[in-house]
């Protein structure tokens, strides 16, 4: 690499040293501690585990301070240069062509000190990310604005060009407030809050009993928790802390999000005590997906992902997920990848069997366990009767809302069901297609398509079975056709 | 000057490719004899340990286990059936931009994976395919397993000129790319 230095060589921030410091007594307590709790517990030998404990303290600082003062890296023209290593020295040179994706973080810990944890995602034969733990917040945007203008253009922009054009940000064309935010939360799915609050209780309630601090038998727990006004209580607690989970993940995650249109590619930004960073370059995105459901139908909301492929080349995937979308949030986002929208030149339904045959089959079941249930617990038969309806509903609106729409250089697949669930991909981001036929699917012509890309698949079911054939020959012909980069 | 009708000449659909009119290859035949020696190796030992557990396990469990090896043979020659039913409908393909696989008796899947989109490949000998000189020929792509591609028995040195035609096709589109 040739040495013509942006920035010359320096160590990170002094900030860094803490953050490696507890690194290092991480790997250090996970490696030695039930050698400290046998020599505590069992053999209650404490000037050895004092010696011990000293060992860790004094070991994890003097390797991290020669972990620190050992790592150098350095920006030029073409690219960043670290020098890295305790023991083995090791030199690794990555050109800004190469880099795939620069993400920037902030914890707390970040926020006060004023740096920036750096992620690097570079193309190689294999994983190959390199972290910078705490670097000075002016250096990281240098160094990404300096790799978004490399990888944009050959020509070189100047230090000072860079600086501006950090300074003077696009307006972003998502901006998610405060009370979105809150109003996205209320309507987000408790249910998912729910599980991980019963997941700790449990937890905490079976520690507790290790410990002898509950003493209740198995009978008077379930005494009590059967108990209605305890289970009211119970219930009434466990929805309103679901909710406020839901609420604060929602809040904390995406707090002040932004989503940058930045040359040809986007930046999010987002968080209240962690802010996460993500540059996706427009090459990488394989899917964006939106998706509601009937409370955040109400409000005018969608959750849009954007999922990317990561410099991993055995196929990661990565995503980012947007809250509280608008539909013109979801249309500047659509427009910046996939250009305006125009009229698609083919758009094919899945066949009715899809449904016709789900409802016959569903009859089949129903009719049997009705007459079951009638004659040993008839009063169930209405809640089975509702469950069986509302099975049926729901396969009929999935069959209503399945398409799949060609454009010029993209599909675009909707299965919805009852939420919207939309999802758009280029023809070039596809890695292979599947038609399969079921036998059924065989006497009645039909088959399923899946498109597999680097972002998941995409499935299409009941297509008439020559239709998918020609589906299948375009996409290839696109693909194969295609000189653009797909990731 | 560019020809109009050179530079962006019109498609129609029925212009394209079509994998229809393709001549796919049938998969050795040798790949049934393994999968049959397979099954049979797995299915003896299961039968084995059944019935040493019937001689000499716990007598109330003796009726049960009679159904359950009973259960286990006629699972031995349904599996049997489908290996030499299947066997016909796997089939392979290369063209010049991608590799065909059909596969399935009861579910027929026809996969196209585009030589671009190969992250690589390998050729897997197990001792089995060693003993009747096939191979298996592993295509791995970005789309993650679910769209990786797998074909047993592909006799082993044309395994071997597949791979090496693929990983020069993949190789010839990245540079166009």
């Amino acid at each position: 690499m040739k040495r013509s230095d942006v920035l010359p060589p320096q160590r990170q921030s002094i900030f860094a040293l803490g953050l490696m410091l507890f690194k290092m007594y991480k790997v250090f307590f996970k490696a030695l501690w039930p050698a400290l709790v046998l020599l505590l517990v069992n053999n209650r030998n404490y000037t050895l585990a004092i010696i011990l404990l000293g060992v860790i303290l004094v070991g994890a600082i003097v390797l991290a301070v020669i972990k620190y003062y050992r790592f150098q890296y350095s920006i030029t023209e073409e690219g960043v240069a670290i020098e890295s290593g305790i023991f083995t020295r090791k030199h690794t040179d990555i050109p800004f062509k190469k880099i795939q994706t620069i993400d920037f973080e902030q914890s707390i810990y970040h926020k006060i000190c004023d740096v920036v944890k750096v992620n690097i995602d570079s193309a190689g034969s294999g994983k190959e990310e390199i972290n910078f733990d705490a670097i000075s917040a002016h250096d990281a945007r240098l160094f990404r604005d300096l790799a978004l203008a490399k990888k944009g253009s050959n020509k070189v922009e100047s230090n000072q060009d860079s600086r501006a054009s950090f300074a003077k940000e696009p307006a972003p064309i998502v901006h998610i407030r405060l009370w979105d935010l809150i109003k996205a939360g209320i309507v987000e799915n408790h249910f998912r809050s729910g599980g991980v609050l019963l997941f700790i209780i449990i937890g905490f309630y079976d520690r507790l009993r290790e410990l002898k601090i509950i003493d209740y038998t198995e009978e008077e727990v379930a005494d009590i928790i059967m108990g209605a006004t305890y289970l009211m209580v119970f219930i009434g607690l466990f929805f309103f802390l679901s909710f406020l989970i839901s609420l604060g993940r929602m809040a904390l995650k995406n707090y002040n999000l932004r989503l940058v249109r930045r040359g040809d590619g986007f930046i999010y930004r987002g968080g209240l005590l962690t802010t996460r960073q993500v540059s996706i370059k427009d090459h990488k995105i394989q899917v964006v997906t939106w998706k509601d459901n009937l409370l955040k139908r109400l409000i005018g909301f969608n959750d849009v992902f954007i999922k990317h492929a990561s410099a991993d080349r055995t196929g990661k995937k990565s995503s980012v997920k947007i809250p509280a979308c608008q539909q013109h949030h979801i249309a500047s986002i659509t427009r910046s990848i996939y250009g305006e929208s125009n009229h698609p030149q083919e758009v094919h339904y899945s066949d009715k069997r899809m449904f016709t045959r789900f409802y016959l089959y569903i009859w089949l079941i129903f009719l049997p366990v009705i007459a079951l249930l009638a004659y040993y617990i008839p009063h169930i038969v209405p809640i089975v009767t509702v469950i069986f309806l509302l099975m049926v509903l729901l396969r009929y609106f999935a069959w209503h809302n399945y398409s799949m729409a060609i454009h010029a250089d993209h599909l675009v697949i909707n299965k919805s069901v009852i939420g919207k669930n939309i999802s758009m991909l280029h023809f070039h981001k596809i890695q292979s297609v599947e038609c399969e036929q079921s036998p059924y699917q065989r006497r009645k012509d039909l088959a399923t398509l899946t498109i597999y890309s680097a972002g998941g698949n995409l499935r299409f079911p009941y297509i008439p079975f020559n239709v998918g054939k020609q589906i299948m020959d375009k996409l290839l012909y696109e693909v194969e056709r295609s000189k653009l980069p797909w990731m | 000057m560019i020809e109009k009708d050179t530079f962006n000449p019109q498609l129609t659909i029925d212009a394209l490719p079509t994998i229809e009119d393709v001549l796919f290859t049938n998969i050795s035949k040798k790949l049934l004899w393994k999968n049959i020696i397979n099954l049979s190796i797995f299915f003896f030992i299961l039968m084995t340990l059944g019935i040493l557990f019937y001689l000499f396990g716990e007598s109330d469990f003796k009726e049960v286990l009679e159904y359950v090896l009973i259960g286990v043979l006629v699972l031995y020659i349904v599996f049997i059936i489908v290996q030499i039913k299947a066997i016909r409908f796997k089939q392979y393909a290369l063209r010049s931009k991608d590799l065909l696989y059909k596969s399935g008796w009861i579910w027929r899947r026809t996969t196209a994976v585009p030589f671009a989109r190969i992250q690589h490949s390998e050729v897997v000998r197990s001792p089995f395919d060693q003993l009747f000189d096939i191979a298996t020929l592993k295509i791995y792509t970005a789309g993650g397993s679910s769209s990786d591609l797998s074909i047993s028995g592909i006799p082993e040195k044309r395994a071997e000129k597949m791979r090496a035609y693929i990983v020069r096709q993949a190789k010839l589109q990245d540079e166009e790319e």
